[in-house]
């Protein structure tokens, strides 16, 4: 669960801060658990509603404007394989919160954008353009690290 | 190479996340298990504790502002009107007393001491006096009578007993005309004061509403009619105080 709690926090302190939040969820909740579906699951729900809630408070607290607008869209593939998990971890920390929220619900967790735009109060469009944007930053970034190991990837 | 669908994009990213987990700091396993034995216990005792704390603070700044200000107006002597209304008989009955035996109802008991008192004196003194006149009228006409001359010597005796109990009579009684003499003094001038402030404003209209309720010198707001309407002129809010210097 840490795991999840990482990709949505900008840090691993803002992780744990999450996950703790979580587990106490789950402990005071688990005689909710219906057993409809695995409890592993459950689990990553409650951990992901925290992260939603934390991200709302945070919306709340400090109005984070991201300038980070991406002009142009590099296409490109990626060896991925080449990259250690935690590496992407990061480039999604570096996200602003509303791009990686969107990215991680849409993406990792499945959610559909008006799911997200329930959850997040925001609209389906924005879910929708944040997702791409998000996308955008990440393939730029990827494209950065490779190019800083293995020189500039001639496709 | 075909540039990347987004699609293929998030199946790499979602691949890698799916079952990618990372090990927690040690400590927060201690961290969760405190937050839920705490957490039953805070939620009952942190609101009785500001319950508390509130009420001790509603109960100091009652004290402040209701209890502080009626102490400060009896020491400056401004006595309230109840206790000069209550005077008013007393002093009345007094100088009547002197003229007549007064069988007035004795509504209030400072009064109804006072009166007996005058009573006692008035009929001792009218004692003496019957004593004194009955003597002289006797000694002259009738001096060789020795069973009269027994009178005579009783009534001086009498004379004597008595103006030791009258001169103490008269001066405790100073004291109590002194005394109720005051309120009477000061009364025209606590009327007077409330009549100087005339209401011409809303402002003037809050300052006598707030002079009703806070008898202190520096109220807790007041208004100052401007050329510009009424402005605030004063705050006092306990330590924190503002006063204009032109009034």
């Amino acid at each position: 669960m840490m795991g999840v709690c990482m990709r949505y926090a900008k840090d691993s302190y803002e992780a744990e801060d999450m996950l703790q939040m979580g587990f106490v969820k789950v402990f005071t909740k688990v005689a909710e658990f219906r057993g409809e579906g695995s409890f592993e699951g459950w689990i990553r729900r409650i951990m992901v509603n925290t992260a939603i809630e934390t991200y709302r408070k945070n919306m709340r607290t400090m109005n984070v404007v991201d300038i980070d607008e991406v002009y142009d869209q590099p296409q490109s593939t990626f060896d991925m394989s080449q990259l250690e998990t935690k590496d992407l971890m990061k480039l999604i920390q570096q996200l602003s919160s509303g791009y990686r929220m969107v990215f991680n619900m849409y993406v990792i967790e499945g959610y559909s954008h008006r799911e997200i735009a329930e959850a997040m109060g925001i609209t389906e469009g924005a879910s929708k353009s944040q997702l791409s944007r998000a996308r955008a930053i990440l393939k730029e970034k990827l494209i950065k690290i490779e190019g800083s190991n293995y020189g500039t990837y001639a496709g | 190479m075909e540039p990347m669908q987004d699609k293929d994009f998030d199946q790499l990213f979602k691949h890698r996340f799916e079952s990618f987990e990372v090990k927690p700091s040690d400590r927060l396993w201690e961290n969760i298990s405190g937050e839920l034995d705490g957490r039953k216990k805070k939620k009952r005792a942190i609101p009785s504790i500001w319950m508390a704390a509130a009420s001790v603070v509603i109960l100091a700044s009652a004290v402040l502002w209701l209890y502080k200000p009626v102490e400060v107006i009896r020491l400056q002597g401004k006595s309230d009107s109840q206790l000069a209304i209550s005077d008013k008989p007393v002093v009345s009955e007094e100088t009547e007393t002197d003229s007549e035996e007064a069988n007035r109802p004795n509504e209030l008991p400072l009064s109804a001491q006072s009166v007996k008192r005058e009573r006692t004196l008035v009929s001792r003194n009218a004692d003496v006096r019957s004593v004194k006149a009955s003597k002289r009228k006797e000694t002259l006409p009738a001096g060789k009578v020795d069973p009269v001359q027994d009178g005579p010597m009783l009534a001086t005796e009498m004379i004597e007993a008595n103006e030791l109990p009258k001169t103490d009579i008269l001066i405790k009684e100073s004291p109590v005309v002194l005394a109720q003499h005051d309120p009477v003094t000061d009364d025209p001038d606590i009327e007077s004061e409330p009549s100087k402030q005339r209401i011409r404003s809303v402002g003037g209209l809050v300052n006598f509403v707030i002079a009703q309720v806070d008898k202190r010198d520096n109220k807790i707001i007041e208004f100052r009619d401007g050329d510009e309407g009424a402005a605030v002129s004063g705050i006092n809010l306990g330590p924190l105080k503002f006063k204009s210097r032109n009034k």
